[in-house]
Parts: C-alpha cells; sequence; structure tokens
C-alpha cells in the first residue's frame, strides 16, 4: 500500500471581508499518495487555488475546520519558521501566471540559487552546479548563460520552466501546480506537462495539479477531484471520470470539451454560471444549473457518497436511499 | 548607455538656454533699478546715469541678453553688483556648506524615512504602522521654521550641546540636517509605505513566500528593490531641492548657504547675482535629474537606456 502524502479532512477557508464570510473551501477531503498526480478541476471560482494555497498556508484566508496532514506533520500546527522549512523544501509550488510569478528586478540566476540556498546547505560552487544542473533538467539551452539573464528576456514558456526548475530544486516530495499551462500556447503547454510527467518520474514527485482543462487532466492525473461551489462534487479515477461520470456538473465539463467525432455547431455549455463564493443557498449548489434537479435538490444540501469502487459523487440521482427516506 | 548620457548632456543645453532667458525677463519685469540702488537716495540724476552706464543697463534689452550669454559661454557668471566681486566666486564660496547640509539631511530623509515606511508597510493597520504614519503626518505639517526654532530651543537652550547658528563646523549641521530631513522623511515614509504595499501583493511576492524565504528578506530583498523606482525619484527631487538651497532653514541658523545668498540678491536688485546663482542651481538640478535616471536603470533592469526606441 503506497503511502499517504498530504491528507486533507473536513477542510474549511474562509475569508472574512467588509462584506460578510465568504467560504471559499467548503468541506473539503482530498488525500494524495506517494508518487501520485490527483487533479482538482471545477471553473474560476470554485476553490481550488484556495485549497492548495491552504496545503501550502500561502492563503490570505482563514483555515476555521479541518486538518492538513502532510508527511504525517500537521501542517496547521506548524510555526512559521517550521512552515518556512517545508515551503519549497518538501512542498513546492508553480503558479498560471509565469509572467508575474518571478521577479522582475533579479536574474534568473538569483532566485534559482536562493530556494537552493535557504534549504539545501550546499557549498557555494555546489549550489552554482545544482542550479545549473536544474535549468538543463527542465530542457532551458545554455545553462550558464541563463543564470544571468533577466525575466522580461525570456518567453512565457522559459519563464514557466524556470519556475518548475526553482519548485523542483529542493527535490520537493509533493509540486502543486495552480494552473501551470493556463497562460501558455498550446504547443508550449504541451512541452509543460511533458516536462512535469517526466520529473515526476524520475524523481518520484507527487503532484497536485489545479486547473479547468479537462484535457489536462486526462493527460496528467492519476486521480481527479471535481469542485463546485467550494465543495467536491465528484471523485473518482480519471478513466472513470471520463467513461461514467455520475455528477451533472462533470457530466456538463466534460460534453463542453471539443471533439473531432461530433459535427455539432455550437460547442455545449453548462447553462448559468459559478454563484459567487458567499451566496450559497440551501439544496444542492449546483442545482439552478442542473437540467436533472428535482425537489429535493432545492431543498436539502446532499452528501458525497460512495457510487462505485473508489468513486463517489455528490448528488441526490445517485443517493437513492436517502432520496427514498425524504419522500 | 555612453550615447544616451551624451544626448542628455547635450539636452542640457536648450533647457539652461531656457532657463537663462525667463531669469532675464523676470528679473527686468521687477520694478526696480539696480543703478538707482547702488547710487543711492540723495544721488541725482546724472550720477545714476553714470551708473546705469557702466552696468550697461542702459543698452537695449537684447544686447544685454546676447552680452550675458557670451559671458557665460566662458564661464562667466558676471560680477556682483553688491559687492564687485565675480558671481561664481561668490556662489561657490557658500556651496560647501549648502553640500554638506544637503549630505546630511539626504542621510536623515532616507534612514528615517526608508526605514518607518517600511516598518509601516510590514503590518499594515498595526500600531507600528499608525505609529509610524502618525510620526510622519507630524513631520508633513510642521513648517521647517517652526521646527527648527523648537530645536534651537531644546538643543541649544535648555540643553546646550550643539549651536544653534553659523556653518563652519560639522556640528552647525546637525540641527539643520535633522530639520530639513525629518520634514521630508515623513514624505518619503508615506511613499515607501505606499510603494510596498503595492508590490507585496504581486505574484512574485507569492512566489518567494512559497520558497520558503524569510518574511524579513521577502520585504528587504524582492519588495523594497521593486518598490525603489518611485523612492529614488523623490530621493533625487530632494536632493535636487537642498541643492538649490534651503532658505527658510538656512534663515533660522544663520547659515550662509545658497539659499539666503539668493534671497539677499534678490533684495537688493543684484540682477548678475541672482542669474548666475539661478542658472547654477538649474544646472545642478538637471545633473541630478541625469543621476536619477541612471539609478533607475541600476535598479530596475527592465528599464534600458542603451536601446534606439529607448
Amino acid at each position: 500500500m503506497k503511502r499517504k502524502l498530504l491528507e486533507m479532512k473536513a477542510l474549511k477557508t474562509y475569508f472574512y471581508t467588509g462584506d460578510g464570510v465568504v467560504p471559499a473551501v467548503d468541506g473539503i477531503d482530498i488525500t494524495i499518495y506517494e508518487g501520485e498526480t490527483v487533479g482538482i478541476v471545477g471553473e474560476s471560482g470554485s476553490g481550488k487555488s484556495v485549497t492548495s494555497l491552504t496545503a501550502m498556508r500561502l492563503t490570505p484566508g482563514k483555515v476555521v475546520e479541518g486538518s492538513v496532514t502532510f508527511d504525517g506533520r500537521d501542517i496547521l500546527a506548524l510555526s512559521e519558521k517550521e512552515m518556512r522549512g517545508v515551503r519549497g523544501n518538501d512542498m513546492a509550488m508553480i503558479f498560471q501566471e509565469p509572467m508575474t510569478a518571478l521577479n522582475p528586478v533579479f536574474t534568473i540566476g538569483e532566485q534559482l540559487l536562493e530556494a537552493i540556498r535557504i534549504h539545501m546547505k550546499l557549498g557555494r560552487s555546489e549550489t552554482k552546479a545544482r542550479a545549473i544542473e536544474m535549468l538543463r533538467l527542465v530542457g532551458i539551452p545554455r545553462p550558464e548563460q541563463m543564470l544571468r539573464e533577466y525575466p522580461h528576456r525570456l518567453s512565457g514558456g522559459m519563464r514557466q520552466r524556470v519556475m518548475i526548475a526553482i519548485a523542483m530544486a529542493c527535490n520537493p516530495k509533493l509540486l502543486i501546480a495552480d494552473e501551470p499551462t493556463t497562460a501558455l500556447d498550446v504547443t508550449i503547454q504541451a512541452q509543460i506537462l511533458e516536462l512535469m510527467q517526466q520529473l515526476k518520474t524520475s524523481q518520484g514527485t507527487s503532484i497536485l495539479l489545479i486547473t479547468h482543462d479537462l484535457g489536462v487532466v486526462a493527460e496528467m492525473c492519476d486521480r481527479v477531484a471535481v469542485m463546485y461551489g467550494g465543495q467536491i462534487v465528484e471523485e473518482c479515477d480519471v478513466l472513470t471520470l471520463f467513461t461514467s461520470p455520475k455528477h451533472p456538473y462533470t457530466q456538463g465539463l466534460i460534453k463542453s470539451m471539443p471533439t473531432l467525432e461530433t459535427n455539432e455547431r455550437r460547442l455545449y455549455s453548462i447553462p448559468g454560471s459559478v454563484p459567487p463564493p458567499g451566496s450559497l443557498r440551501d439544496g444542492c449548489r449546483f442545482s439552478p444549473r442542473c437540467e436533472f434537479a428535482q425537489a429535493i435538490c432545492h431543498e436539502r444540501h446532499p452528501q458525497l457518497e460512495a457510487v462505485g469502487a473508489g468513486h463517489s459523487a455528490r448528488c441526490w440521482l445517485h443517493a437513492a436511499e436517502a432520496k427514498e427516506a425524504f419522500q | 548607455m555612453f550615447n544616451y548620457v551624451l544626448k542628455r548632456l547635450l539636452q542640457m543645453i536648450p533647457t539652461l538656454i531656457g532657463v537663462s532667458l525667463l531669469s532675464f525677463i523676470i528679473l527686468q519685469l521687477v520694478p526696480g533699478d539696480p543703478a538707482e540702488l547702488i547710487a543711492g537716495l540723495d544721488a541725482s540724476p546724472e550720477e545714476v546715469q553714470i551708473i546705469r552706464e557702466r552696468l550697461g543697463t542702459d543698452r537695449p534689452l537684447y544686447e544685454q541678453y546676447i552680452d550675458y550669454n557670451w559671458q557665460l559661454l566662458q564661464g562667466d557668471f558676471g560680477t556682483s553688483l553688491r559687492s564687485d566681486n565675480p558671481v561664481l566666486q561668490e556662489i561657490l564660496e557658500r556651496f560647501p556648506s549648502t553640500v554638506n547640509l544637503t549630505i546630511l539631511a539626504t542621510l536623515v530623509t532616507v534612514v528615517i524615512g526608508l526605514f518607518s515606511g517600511i516598518i509601516a508597510a510590514t503590518k499594515p493597520g498595526s500600531v507600528r504602522d499608525h505609529t509610524a504614519m502618525a510620526f510622519s503626518l507630524f513631520g508633513i505639517s510642521m513648517p521647517v521654521f517652526w521646527l527648527g526654532i523648537i530645536l534651537i530651543l531644546v538643543f541649544a537652550y535648555y540643553i546646550p550641546i550643539l549651536p544653534s547658528g553659523g556653518s563652519s563646523e560639522l556640528k552647525h549641521f546637525v540641527l539643520p540636517a535633522l530639520v530639513l530631513g525629518i520634514s521630508s522623511a515623513a514624505v518619503l515614509s508615506r511613499l515607501t509605505r505606499s510603494s510596498i504595499l503595492e508590490v507585496i501583493n504581486q505574484d512574485y511576492i507569492r512566489t518567494a513566500k512559497a520558497k520558503g524565504v524569510r518574511q524579513w528578506l521577502i520585504i528587504y530583498k524582492h519588495a523594497l528593490k521593486n518598490a525603489f523606482v518611485p523612492i529614488i525619484t523623490v530621493i533625487g527631487m530632494e536632493i535636487g531641492n537642498l541643492l538649490g538651497g534651503a532658505v527658510l532653514t538656512e534663515t533660522v541658523f544663520s547659515m550662509n548657504g545658497l539659499g539666503r545668498y539668493i534671497i539677499q540678491s534678490i533684495q537688493f536688485r543684484d540682477y548678475s547675482a541672482v542669474q548666475g546663482s539661478i542658472l547654477f542651481v538649474a544646472l545642478l538640478f538637471v545633473i541630478v535629474n541625469l543621476l536619477v535616471d541612471l539609478c533607475y536603470a541600476a535598479v530596475d533592469p527592465r528599464i534600458r537606456y542603451d536601446r534606439k526606441e529607448a
């Protein structure tokens, strides 16, 4: 049995704003095993980024409930100093916008060396050698020269490679990738995904992949959690997700992917839009947009229940017993 | 880079011509005749006319102006009507104390302003933020002459450890530098705070946090260097201003600086001294501006002056 690397239990991260409390993450359970790639899928505003930032304890929101266990340690109980030792070392992160994620006024070398200096106590020349090795590993040509370049001289794809080099520099056990390819050209996307896949196999790193792109999920993930309104609405392995999705939201997401086979003139889209966090109501959060919604869906909030082996969904359609009890 | 500096130096010429023309015209518009002032109240019109001819103020204005510029090109700033000394010599006599004051005041500004701004920015809304900003409000609202008098009272009268006036030794500069430094530190503090707060929400700060960088390093290294461009601008302006002489402060502390010299020259209708000083100060200001622009490139690698489009 593989070891659990990251386990989030009943996690709730709320934002306290001037307009009231916004439950961005509202009771999430996710487990990532060693060497596994887990995807979190959802539209903008579904809480997937906040979930990943909570794992790093970098969210501006407040964790009001639940636990985060990483490599046997209670992340939420660590001191700020201990947490610094985890960030960038055991758990590293890459972001959506490679154009802004690198500091414009420092060289690539300085930003990469910094990460290595903080966590690996190496000598000067070894640190530099490590940096060059990392740049070479992520496929950057002329790494020695690249160390002296500033970020604005690099293309988006190159910057994302540098970000990956920084993230992987200290051999993290978990790489959190928050929409790593969203801002990139399609051809570059494929290269970056391939690079991540390569590093995952060679370094044995687990990946938590945040994305709204089901194509990326199909490419990369072992298991997938679909998020809606701050909660997981369906969780299963990647094959099941595409062959027999249970939740209408997941089905909608899959239907709205363009395919080569169908010849429809308009691409399917889920009617309506994600409710702004904080404006949630009784009943299933997806019910206003759901074409299968029944009376119960608008009145009672469904629980995440097993619908198959390693497959769970939060939907009244698949919770027959509970529904009967209601009627 | 060399080409850029050369270009900027050449651009100074029209600027300085403009300054000389403006100062010349304005002085002509001001009522009062220097010849009458020199001759005294009981001089006969003939005597005044003789002095006018000696000064050359009887000739047409354009002739005077062209003559003046011709002299300038030869490095001659003219002769003071008041003392008969070369204007440039008089300016240079007073300039060292102005430079000293500028350096010390800027030091005070940067140390107090930068640090209180950073301290405030690290915890917005906290007690230390409010304390730093209250100090800043105090500094901005306090007129320099008032603060100067208070400091003289405290440090020269009640606790006599510093001189109340003069400009010959280093200790003479302590109080004036504090006065000038504190008032501009207040401005710099607010600016530093807002610049850092603006930078602190950027993605690359989150990246630095995700790498495990310490909080103070994030502020002093990652945030501050990005926030530096507006900060340098204000420090540069401050230096330029101070080099032009700090009239009020020099008066309160009876210092012999450029500011007081200009005011005295104006009061005496000492045209050549006023024109010379204005030109001198303008030249300094333009040079400081150029240096500030060059500093931008040193701080932010995205700013480059060696390309054609720059």
